[in-house]
């Protein structure tokens, strides 16, 4: 009887691994179960300190090169041989694209249900969970009732939660002796940055109106700054002035970050399609007609050449006086 | 004249050519038989009609006249081969019979004879001007020629000659009793004086042998399915053609549940007339001159479509007689970008002298691709889910549908309970900030002119059109049931819409699903209260314009006039555009497209944007959202100023304040 958090990482831990596991704390203290988490991949360092105070009891550590990638094959023979062994009653994951692929199997191959894009998980004499239904116009409240349940969060929703500094006990384990029908040889990194655009809580987008792809490195040094994730407009990759992955819209990538910055973007249909759901969105635009300025929270008509460099400025140099 | 041997001879091979020409045409008609499905449509109802236009497209060639001097040259061909009927029987029948003739010893002999001569003329001329332009001018519609076009081409000059040569040895060794009547073949005679009598009958026996021969070749070129098996199923195709609009797909009956599976995967999937229009195809390329994405070198041309699964078919005749599986069709013949480049602009259909229909071959595959394998561009998917749970392609909250109305007092159905007009205002309408406006332009209009009309508001959806051209038919229907159930809650007279794929659904397609209403587009809308002196409107204002025809309103529908009679009307001068009504070229969002991103080949919108502003104008007008969106988008893109409007928006424009 435990509740177990699968940690997910891309070479480092990925913060929805913490969230996960803030998450998972939270019902374990609700539903007065021990709390253990899993690890899966290459040796981790010592990212593991990243899990002081989370409250985790035991962190099964699955440290091998060969783990290093994320297998179908492996990772699930991993988590549902360790959901028989803790006899683990609630299982975590991260709705992300791989957590989503790894909860859905290890469902399959436990035969349990599982609740897919979580934003909350609480105890109340079960596993309760809340989603968003009908394209975000309304919250469902599922109770699974069969044991283990299984949910999965979505990243950016849930806040890390630490309680002192105490760590884990970790237990080592190696890959498991499973075949593996697939073999990663090589992952070939676009140049989208290290912030993946639709887990980025903020994104700074460049369209048509950057004026060509000089402008770039402009708004790479305020997504530095703030931490921000590079989109651009459908005009802009059209213009291949960037790589399609970059592409925020209808046909690109939809994303809904905290801070959604649109530089020199007219802000067409198409666009709004793919970040209409941004909590905040900022426009900079020389254009004060533009339709941007109706769907924005804050607007600025001026040149991004001079404004986004004031802004860079200002985060970096913190608020004066 | 022949000698007993060669009567044998002759008599052999006709019958041994005979019987195996009889054996290659079964087989051909029995494996569409075998292969195609039923076909969705009644193809013989009106029948009268059918036989009375397959005729007359036959004799006169109306498509192929669309290219003047290849019509001429074609249909000299065309009548050429039905005079030339009589005289094969002639020719065969005097091999056993000496100097038969099916028009006896009558004066009607004599006009045959003449007209025989003067069309193995014509035909020389004909044949010689179509192997010019396809082997010297070679024009890219024509891609590049087959060796089978050669040797047709070979054996029908060749045939004329040799029959021209038979007469006139004949006519000279004084055999040929209405010498005078063959003028052609006299002339050529005389031209024999100097030839001696030995050598005459040798030529005679020589020549006579290569017009008997070279007719059964060509009679077996019929046959022997190269492209010259159109001059036999092509006026069986024009018999079978398509009476549905062309803008209606057939419904699948997703509720039938002895189906197996949905669309088309494999050869055998399509019906018998799908595979009739394999037959038919000339490969004249007619239908790849106006065809966007071949224009716009991506992997989608219709005549290799239409070639490629001909092919296929014919290729897998054994398989296909022994019921055995097939390979499925993309991926294998058909590559995957072909099936999704399609914008089911129809300039294919309008174009194809046989009246192939290449669009539901096309929409067929998809359908299995979605419904059945899950299988499509991702950011269809996208487009899809929003159409589902948000009712519009992008997502947006139902209740924000009728923001664009905020402050116009625009009067809503579920408040008023009926009006004269349902102002449908589709999604582009209600939340693209660009198309509100031509919804704000439509309100203004119907005001000036008080029209009784209201709006579903909120109650309104997506019809799912595109949903429907990607193969989604599941989304369709649902959408098409949602629709019809709150359409009969309300009375009114008649829908106006302000976009031609609504309108092409509404008029088209909706009436299968319990919605027959009368549904107006909004140009036909506004030239009616032109006519009618309702709109009053300042002319003054007028400049040069480039109209766009929408193929949902031009193709599909032959809306072609009303747009440019309200154009003229409201004082614009349209400029000549190189290619529009029939010939009009997508703006490159049709079929779903506005949903997929264009990475092959060039971009179609700004393709058509060159074409619409190399007429001078300096302002574009069309009358569909989609049209106007892609325009717009290719003006930013070639970095111009030109205005591109919806017809709604000039005359709003000219309406007194």
């Amino acid at each position: 009887m435990s509740v177990l958090a699968i940690l997910e990482q891309r070479g480092t831990l990925k913060p929805c691994a913490l969230e996960t596991a803030s998450a998972a704390n939270r019902v374990a203290r609700g539903a007065g179960l021990a709390f253990d988490a899993v690890y899966i991949g290459a040796d981790p360092g010592d990212q593991l300190s990243q899990l002081a105070g989370l409250g985790v009891r035991r962190l099964f550590c699955y440290a091998d090169p060969a783990l290093a990638h994320y297998t179908n094959d492996r990772y699930i023979s991993i988590v549902a041989d360790l959901v028989r062994e803790t006899g683990a009653t609630v299982l975590l994951g991260s709705a992300t694209a791989l957590g989503k692929e790894l909860c859905a199997s290890v469902a399959a191959r436990l035969d349990v249900d599982l609740v897919q894009d979580c934003v909350e998980v609480w105890w109340d004499g079960g596993l309760m969970a809340r989603k968003p239904i009908y394209a975000g116009k309304a919250l469902a409240e599922v109770r699974i009732v069969h044991t283990p349940a299984l949910a999965s969060l979505r990243p950016n929703v849930t806040p890390i939660e630490r309680d002192g500094g105490a760590m884990p006990e970790i237990v080592m384990r190696g890959a498991p002796g499973v075949p593996c029908r697939t073999e990663l040889k090589e992952s070939v990194m676009t140049a989208a940055g290290a912030i993946e655009l639709t887990e980025a809580k903020r994104v700074v987008s460049g369209g048509r109106g950057i004026g060509g792809p000089e402008a770039w490195p402009v708004l790479q040094a305020l997504c530095d700054a703030i931490g921000a994730a590079l989109g651009a407009s459908r005009a802009a990759v059209d213009a291949k002035w960037i790589e399609p992955s970059h592409q925020v819209g209808q046909t690109g990538k939809v994303v809904s970050p905290d801070l959604y910055v649109a530089c020199g973007i007219s802000g067409a249909i198409q666009h709004q399609a793919g970040m209409r759901t941004s909590r905040i969105v900022v426009a900079i635009n020389k254009d004060a007609n533009a339709p941007v300025f109706k769907i924005c929270d804050y607007g600025i008509v001026g040149d991004l050449f001079e404004v986004v460099p004031l802004l860079t400025q200002a985060v970096t140099e913190g608020p004066k006086g | 004249m022949l000698t007993l041997p060669e009567k044998v001879v002759f008599a052999i091979i006709t019958a041994g050519s005979m019987a195996y020409f009889a054996y290659r045409a079964f087989v051909l008609v029995r494996l569409i038989q075998r292969t195609g499905k039923p076909d969705p449509e009644d193809r013989l109802n009106g029948l009268g009609l059918r036989l009375a236009g397959a005729a007359f497209d036959v004799l006169f060639q109306r498509r192929t006249f669309r290219k003047p001097w290849i019509g001429a040259l074609h249909v000299l061909v065309v009548w050429g081969f039905f005079v030339f009927a009589a005289n094969t029987i002639n020719h065969f029948a005097g091999a056993f019979v000496p100097g038969f003739n099916l028009f006896g010893r009558t004066v009607l002999a004599n006009i045959y004879a003449a007209t025989a001569d003067l069309f193995a003329v014509l035909i020389i001329v004909g044949i010689a001007g179509l192997a010019f332009r396809r082997h010297v001018l070679r024009p890219d519609l024509l891609t590049r020629p087959s060796p089978e076009s050669v040797i047709v081409f070979t054996f029908i000059a060749g045939a004329m000659a040799a029959y021209l040569c038979a007469k006139a040895t004949e006519i000279a060794l004084g055999e040929l009793a209405d010498a005078e009547w063959h003028f052609v073949a006299s002339w050529l005679a005389r031209r024999f004086d100097a030839i001696g009598h030995g050598s005459l009958v040798a030529a005679a026996h020589i020549a006579w042998w290569c017009d008997g021969l070279m007719h059964l070749t060509l009679i077996g070129l019929l046959i022997i399915p190269t492209k010259h098996v159109h001059l036999v199923a092509g006026p069986f195709n024009l018999l079978f053609r398509r009476f549905r609009p062309r803008g209606q797909m057939t419904p699948l009956n997703l509720e039938d549940e002895n189906a197996e599976s949905f669309g088309v995967s494999r050869i055998g999937d399509y019906s018998w007339k799908q595979l009739l229009d394999l037959y038919a195809c000339i490969e004249c390329g007619r239908c790849q001159e106006f065809c966007p994405t071949h224009v716009s070198k991506k992997t989608l041309s219709p005549k290799k479509l239409v070639v490629d699964l001909k092919h296929h078919l014919l290729s897998h005749t054994s398989p296909l007689f022994c019921g055995k599986e097939t390979g499925a069709l993309v991926g294998g013949p058909i590559a995957a970008d072909a099936v999704w480049a399609c914008t089911t602009c129809a300039a294919c259909m309008e174009h194809c002298p046989m009246a192939i229909e290449h669009i539901d071959k096309i929409t067929d595959m998809r359908r299995h691709l979605v419904l059945m394998e899950s299988d499509f561009p991702e950011t269809a998917a996208t487009a899809f889910r929003n159409m589902e749970t948000a009712g519009n392609p992008w997502g947006f909250a139902r209740n924000d549908r009728t923001a664009w109305a905020a402050g116009l007092d625009v009067p809503v159905m579920g408040e008023k309970g009926g009006a004269d007009v349902l102002y449908w205002v589709g999604c582009s309408g209600s939340y693209d900030d660009r198309c509100k406006n031509i919804s704000k332009a439509m309100v203004r209009i119907l005001k000036a002119a008080d029209v009784d009309f209201a709006i579903l508001g909120e109650e309104e959806r997506c019809t799912c059109e595109s949903a429907r051209r990607l193969g989604n038919e599941y989304l369709f229907q649902t959408a098409a049931q949602e629709i019809a159930e709150i359409l009969n809650s309300y009375t009114f007279k008649r829908i106006l819409v302000t976009c031609p794929h609504c309108y092409n659904t509404f008029k088209n397609e909706f009436p299968a699903f319990g919605a027959a209403y009368e549904v107006t587009h909004h140009t036909a809308f506004i030239q009616e209260l032109m006519d009618s002196g309702r709109l009053n409107w300042d002319t003054n204002k007028g400049s040069l314009v480039a109209f766009h025809d929408s193929c949902y309103l031009g193709r599909h529908n032959g809306l072609y006039d009303a747009p440019r009679q309200v154009l003229a009307s409201a004082g614009q001068r349209i400029a000549p555009v190189a290619r529009d009504r029939e010939k009009g070229f997508c703006c490159g969002a049709g079929g779903g497209r506005m949903w997929l991103e264009e990475h092959l080949g060039e971009p179609i919108n700004v393709l058509r944007f060159q074409e619409l502003t190399a007429s001078g104008a300096d302002r574009i007008a069309a009358a569909c959202p989609f049209c106007i969106t892609m325009l717009s988008d290719a003006a930013k893109r070639e970095g111009r100023n030109t205005e591109v409007l919806d017809l709604a928006e000039i005359v709003a424009r000219q309406l007194p304040l």
